[in-house]
């Protein structure tokens, strides 16, 4: 953590790669517990298919290392 | 198009001389639609009245700040008014109004500036990236013919101001984090989220740059992010608790909870849909610059910016909003395809093998292409006029709007799209004051759905209408107090455009006023609706109707002249069907209307008679 908020510090491809994972599973499973909860809604649709285009954008990013984002 | 430097013979070519054709073509066109958007904007600027709904509740605004008070007030009484937009592009106004008083050209030159600002700023932004003069002009020019912006341009509404602050904002950021001075680099900083927040604190929809710009300096340097960004939430969150408080939560709830709408996806997926056919050119050419940056190159604050514009414009589904929610990415969109087509004609994208001298040598032709194709795309001019009606029959256009106006628009129309452009006639001027001096005629305040015919008429604005139909339908306004002014008659007269009003306060001046007169204005029917009878008579009528058995007859007077009686009546048994034919004369000579009226097993004649100034009603049950 220290390191990520030094001077000198730039997020790679790879780390904006796994934010983008990582906040795309997070829509995912906010689309189905308002699912669950609620039925299907528009936000949920819209959350859902934002999640699962950030998810996979984010997997294509993995493969390109420590380049700058 | 120059591709930089090349042999004599190589200019001569054939290819070359298609591609200098075709640059010529496309700045043509692009320049002719830069004429069109400022012979409207002039035309606007000309016309004293509402163009767009709700102009004259922005101009409302800017007095009132001119007056050194809020315009976010309690809507519950009178004058039953608060304004839901950020206050800075009315603020910015409050010298004019001080000079000129209440009028519309000076907010719709505002606007029309700020839009020629942010094509400069675009085609700057283009220019200090790529070195490339003619695709800085062109990108610039590109902005200014768009459908949405030609349309939004030149009123006297904040939306385009809003995308200018957003513009300079992004062109003075995205440079910032990579200037070594450190002095240099603050200074660029500071001065590109002033930029920021006074589009934040010009409409609210400034939130998706803000994230954008937010995103990219975390991307530099996260430490970097979280310092200026504390600063920022810290700078912009105190203005915000401050206005909240001086105001006494009327900022939160004007500005915040009456945003808060109902949600239509069809009108968001038809926007979108139009937007495409209508920039397809450059947002191709946009979309593949975002996806070099991603994959090949570096993440530049353009591309950011453009995505969360695009994102942002889901946002265009929500009841009131429209196609002015895709300005921001029209501005992001001609900045991105801009720096494309330039690298392309510098030949300095990043490719593999000999694609990248292949790219070169195909954008000479390429670049013009796109920029003719969408100038080709977003053809709108109006159809009348000695130039315009002669070249509007030459290219074969006819009005989009029918004899509604006389104005041709490519985008054609879907659901949020503002069905506006054509510049207003004489005869809208002529009828726009017709309505004021009956305004100026009334005795007391008139509620109208637009606010012009009230400044004009130097009297009080009642309602911001749409704003308390969100805010009613939000659980957040009682109209109780309006609903008893108007069956008061407390206001004069009521004048309706669209009717977007909370239903209890619509019931409410139909029961308690009629439709007097219509008077059209500017493509739309204006109607004036004059008070009926007084309360304790509208209710005795009411009592007639509920309790009169078969055979009987009920007399009373009718504190309206005769024939304002007759208007009154038919307006009043609106939701009973008319029986026996037309109204006929009855009475002594002939001076009486009577008609007949069913309802279920019901009928109801009515007999309205002349007695003195004032009319006579007699009811009759028949069945």
């Amino acid at each position: 953590m220290r390191q990520v908020f030094s001077e000198d510090f730039t997020v790679s491809k790879r780390q904006l790669g796994v934010a983008l994972v990582v906040l795309g599973a997070a829509l995912l499973l906010a689309a189905a517990v308002l699912t669950a909860l609620d039925g299907v809604r528009l936000a949920a649709i819209i959350g859902g298919l934002a999640g699962g285009a950030g998810v996979l954008v984010g997997l294509t990013l993995l493969p390109l290392g420590d380049r700058p984002a | 198009m120059a591709t930089g430097g090349t042999a004599s013979a190589r200019r001569r070519s054939p290819w070359v001389v298609t591609g200098w054709l075709l640059a010529g073509l496309a700045f043509v066109l692009l320049v002719g639609h830069l004429l069109i958007y400022v012979h409207y904007a002039v035309g606007l600027m000309r016309f004293p009245f509402d163009y767009d709904q709700g102009e004259g509740f922005e101009l409302v605004d800017t007095m009132l700040f001119s007056q050194g008070e809020w315009p976010y007030r309690d809507n519950e009484t009178y004058p039953f008014y608060a304004s839901n937009y950020p206050p800075l592009f009315h603020v910015i106004l409050v010298p004019f109004a001080w000079v000129f008083g209440p009028a519309y050209w000076y907010g719709r030159l505002a606007g029309f500036v700020g839009t020629l600002l942010t094509a400069a700023a675009i085609g700057g932004i283009v220019y200090r990236e790529e070195r490339h003069r003619g695709v800085a002009v062109l990108a610039g020019l590109a902005f200014l013919a768009s459908n949405y912006v030609y349309h939004i341009g030149p009123l006297f509404r904040q939306h385009m101001t809003m995308v200018m602050f957003e513009t300079l904002a992004v062109a003075v950021l995205a440079q910032a984090p990579s200037l070594r001075e450190t002095g240099r680099r603050r200074w660029a900083l500071a001065g590109g989220l002033l930029l920021l927040l006074a589009a934040g604190y010009t409409k609210q929809h400034a939130v998706a740059t803000c994230v954008a710009v937010f995103v990219f300096l975390f991307l530099r340097n996260p430490r970097r992010a979280a310092i200026w960004g504390g600063g920022f939430a810290l700078v912009a969150g105190g203005l915000f608790l401050w206005i909240d408080w001086a105001t006494g939560g009327a900022w939160w709830t004007n500005i915040v909870a009456a945003n808060v709408n109902d949600y239509y996806l069809a009108q968001f997926a038809g926007l979108l849909r139009q937007w495409l056919r209508l920039h397809g050119a450059l947002i191709l050419v946009a979309a593949l610059f975002a996806l070099y940056e991603l994959y090949v190159a570096r993440l530049s604050l353009y591309t950011i910016w453009w995505v969360t514009a695009v994102a942002s414009t889901i946002l265009a589904g929500k009841w009131g909003a429209g196609d002015s929610y895709f300005t921001t990415a029209i501005a992001a969109t001609c900045v991105l395809s801009g720096l494309a087509a330039a690298r392309a004609l510098r030949g300095a994208w990043k490719l593999p093998g000999g694609a990248q001298a292949a790219l070169k040598r195909v954008a000479g032709v390429a670049v013009p292409l796109v920029y003719v194709w969408y100038a080709l795309s977003v053809v709108k001019m109006p159809t009348e006029g000695r130039f315009f009606g002669w070249l509007s029959d030459a290219l074969g256009l006819e009005s989009t709007y029918g004899d509604r106006y006389a104005f041709y628009d490519a985008a054609g129309w879907t659901q949020g799209y503002a069905s506006i452009g054509h510049v207003p006639t004489q005869t809208d001027v002529d009828n726009g004051w017709r309505i004021v001096d009956l305004v100026r005629a009334a005795d007391g305040p008139v509620m109208s759905e637009e606010a012009a015919f009230s400044l004009h008429a130097d009297k009080d604005v009642i309602t911001n209408p749409t704003q308390l139909k969100n805010l009613y339908e939000n659980g957040l306004y009682d109209p109780s107090t309006l609903v008893e002014a108007l069956r008061a008659h407390d206001f004069a007269a009521v004048i309706f455009r669209a009717q977007f009003y909370p239903p209890p306060v619509l019931e409410a001046v139909y029961e308690a006023y009629y439709p007097a007169e219509t008077i059209p204005m500017n493509g739309f029917s204006y109607e004036i609706w004059q008070p009926g009878p007084p309360a304790e008579q509208r209710a005795a009528f009411a009592a007639s109707l509920a309790e009169l058995q078969p055979g009987e007859t009920r007399t009373m007077a009718l504190a309206l002249p005769f024939d304002s009686a007759l208007a009154w009546r038919g307006h009043t048994m609106r939701q009973w069907e008319a029986v026996h034919g037309k109204p006929r004369p009855s009475g002594e000579g002939g001076q009486c209307i009577a008609s007949d009226f069913s309802q279920d097993e019901r009928v109801i004649s009515l007999e309205v008679c002349p007695a003195g100034a004032e009319a006579r009603l007699t009811v009759t049950r028949s069945r």
